[in-house]
């Protein structure tokens, strides 16, 4: 099994680094290669999170979900392709992707996980957080691409990334879509974390929680201005970027606390 | 064996008073292709544009092609004849495929040509004028037109300020279906880039102006909803892309103007297209987020790097045009020496068999198997003679070499029954 998570993790960083090939010389052939590819890794790891769930069952926790997290990453891209010219998002969906396959491999090992996973409580939890934070991780790449088509507007030379970018407009809608869907998600996730917190009468304040609840402050924040004052551009591509990167250091310090 | 030819002048021999003289309208275009057929011409098909008229032209002889330059002309061609270019056989193919490649064209890549060739094509068609040879030859050059625009990116960038300008705009809106566009001013190039915009599915368009009578003029004009000048602060809220092209010596849009507007359309992007000399937007404006400000230097020199970027990618189809115009070529010849081919060894054999009957009755003492050996020896010789002069025939026709295919016609006594057998 670790051989096939393995070779899966391979898969999505070859086809990060097609995407990357593409994005530098938007050659017709690459993108296309780099498709095909990464059709071929989605199906594999189909087969592969299939397989891993009917053996590993409620033992599969963090890792199961990071995987599927990877993947469905991944899968909403590759139909988002069909609609949208977002060859140039490939890279950071897939080394998104690449990230959180590595870390399931590395970091979290299935036959140590504690016993508190086995909580169908926890189980809820874990899955809530990993829906919201694919959203948001669609979301920040939207926004770095809103940013980057826009510096490239502001250039005034058509240059080969506007090309391979679609309209800001599309982006703009993308990113606010991705928050809008990551938020409820996130928040329940950290309502269940919270209560089962308390279930398992756990005293203190953890770094973890305090992160947890830093990166969803940041994204009421963002979706909050948005509404309100329409905030877009630079600021929200920022703001939604710490959010993200906040979520993974909780992803990551959970994944190694259930390690434990 | 008639020969293609095509004889035109276009913006590359003729200036526009000589082009306008020849222009044929499209109602005279099968007229023109059926006059050419009266002087001797087997097939025809005249296309006419504001950039060429040419007439192509299937002959079977020299006289007929000289008669062609009248049949354009409608009378004699005057001062007209060292304007006039003719092209013959697969040279006369690699123009056609050029042209409809749109490699001949005054804006290369631009895609208007292939769909003014068709519909010239079609009505010649129609009319009976056109034969197996040139619908053969433009239909190849339909689909040589295709592959180049597939393969090539020879009209992947727009060369007009104004289209550059609807490609920004739609870069940054993606559709535009449903947004509104400000027109400031009346200056002839706002109109224009108006009247693209609006083509290119804007939805609604305020036409904004110092004058109420020439805003309400133009806005009537392009079906938009005219709008006095004092006004400008609070359009720049509804608006998604502005034109300015105003004559005014200062700014009319500065940064805090735009800064306010920007506000109240809480962030929405907005595109700001000012083509006026001096400017009628304040460069300044460009610095704040959200906002896209073009001048007519910045669109002018987009179009130029797209230029020059379909002239990079007009040389590798230039090379597929000339490699497909030698192959139609090839194959054509191919298929017009195959019925003095067949003609031939038709011939051969009846001649063999004949003199085989006439020798029957020489042969009748001997056996079975020396018969069979004399027959064999007959088809040896038939085979043997004629080998070398089939195998020149097609190397010859592949070369477009039409004397010899003439010649062996001669030669074996061959006539137009013989082929058609």
């Amino acid at each position: 099994m670790e051989l096939l998570f393995a070779i899966g993790a391979g898969a999505y960083g070859a086809t990060t680094a097609a995407y990357l090939a593409d994005l530098f010389t938007n050659r017709n052939a690459l993108a296309q290669a780099a498709r095909t590819l990464l059709t071929v890794t989605l199906l594999f790891w189909a087969g592969l999170l299939a397989v891993f769930a009917v053996r590993a069952g409620a033992e599969g926790g963090v890792r199961f979900w990071l995987c599927i997290s990877g993947w469905s990453l991944c899968a909403l891209y590759w139909m988002l392709l069909r609609r949208y010219p977002l060859a140039a998002l490939g890279s950071f969906v897939t080394a998104l992707a690449t990230m959180l396959a590595l870390l399931a491999l590395f970091v979290v090992q299935p036959a140590e996980v504690s016993d508190t996973v086995r909580s169908w409580l926890l189980r809820i939890h874990i899955g809530l957080a990993f829906v919201g934070i694919t959203a948001f991780a669609f979301a920040t790449g939207a926004s770095l691409l809103y940013l980057a088509q826009s510096r490239s507007l502001k250039a005034k030379q058509k240059g080969l990334l506007q090309r391979r970018l679609p309209p800001l407009d599309v982006l703009d809608r993308l990113a606010y879509r991705g928050i809008l869907v990551g938020f409820p998600f996130y928040t329940l996730a950290l309502l269940l974390g919270s209560a089962q917190a308390v279930k398992s009468g756990e005293t203190g304040v953890h770094l973890t929680y305090v992160l947890a609840v830093i990166s969803w402050v940041i994204y009421g924040v963002v979706l909050q201005a948005r509404i309100t004052a329409g905030w877009r551009g630079r600021r929200a591509a920022i703001l939604t970027s710490a959010g993200l990167i906040t979520a993974l250091v909780v992803v990551m310090q959970y994944s190694l606390g259930m390690a434990r | 064996m008639s020969t293609l030819v095509v004889l035109g002048l276009s913006h590359r021999t003729a200036p526009l008073q000589i082009r306008e003289r020849f222009a044929v309208p499209e109602g005279a275009l099968a007229e023109t292709a059926d006059r050419a057929r009266a002087v001797g011409c087997q097939e025809s098909f005249v296309l006419s544009t504001c950039n060429r008229v040419e007439l192509y032209a299937t002959v079977d002889s020299e006289p007929v092609a000289d008669r062609l330059p009248e049949v354009l002309a409608h009378g004699p061609v005057g001062q007209a004849a060292p304007h006039l270019y003719l092209h013959r056989g697969e040279d006369a193919i690699r123009h056609l495929f050029r042209v409809a490649a749109s490699l001949d064209s005054m804006v290369v890549g631009e895609p208007q040509i292939l769909g003014q060739m068709k519909t010239a094509f079609d009505l010649c068609r129609s009319s009976g004028l056109t034969g197996p040879a040139l619908n053969r030859a433009v239909e190849r050059a339909f689909a040589v037109a295709k592959r180049v625009r597939t393969e090539t990116g020879i009209g992947r960038n727009v060369v007009s300020i104004s289209s550059v300008a609807v490609d920004l705009a739609r870069q940054i809106f993606g559709r535009l279906e449903g947004r509104t566009a400000l027109l400031v001013g009346a200056g002839k190039m706002g109109e224009l880039a108006a009247r693209h915009l609006r083509g290119a599915g804007v939805e609604s368009l305020l036409v904004a102006n110092r004058s109420l009578d020439r805003a309400v003029a133009l806005a009537t004009a392009l079906d938009g909803h005219p709008r006095e000048l004092e006004e400008l602060p609070k359009l720049l809220t509804e608006a998604d892309i502005v034109i300015t092209s105003t004559g005014a010596r200062h700014h009319l849009i500065d940064r805090s103007m735009m800064a306010r507007a920007l506000k109240a359309r809480k962030y929405r992007p907005i595109f700001l297209i000012d083509i006026a000399v001096p400017r009628n937007v304040d460069p300044a404006v460009d610095g704040l987020d959200n906002v896209f400000v073009y001048d007519v230097d910045d669109l002018q020199a987009i179009a130029d790097t797209n230029l020059e970027q379909r002239r990079r990618e007009a040389e590798a189809a230039e090379a597929l045009v000339a490699t497909e115009a030698h192959r139609f070529v090839r194959d054509l010849a191919g298929q017009a020496v195959t019925p003095v081919i067949q003609a031939m060894r038709r011939k051969a054999e009846a001649i063999k068999v004949g003199e085989l009957e006439r020798a029957a009755a020489r042969l009748a003492g001997l056996d079975a198997a020396q018969q069979k050996a004399v027959e064999r020896l007959a088809d040896g010789l038939v085979n043997k003679l004629l080998h070398d002069a089939m195998v020149g025939l097609k190397q010859s026709a592949a070369a477009g070499d039409a004397e010899v295919v003439r010649a062996a016609r001669v030669l074996f006594g061959l006539s137009e029954d013989d082929e058609n057998e």
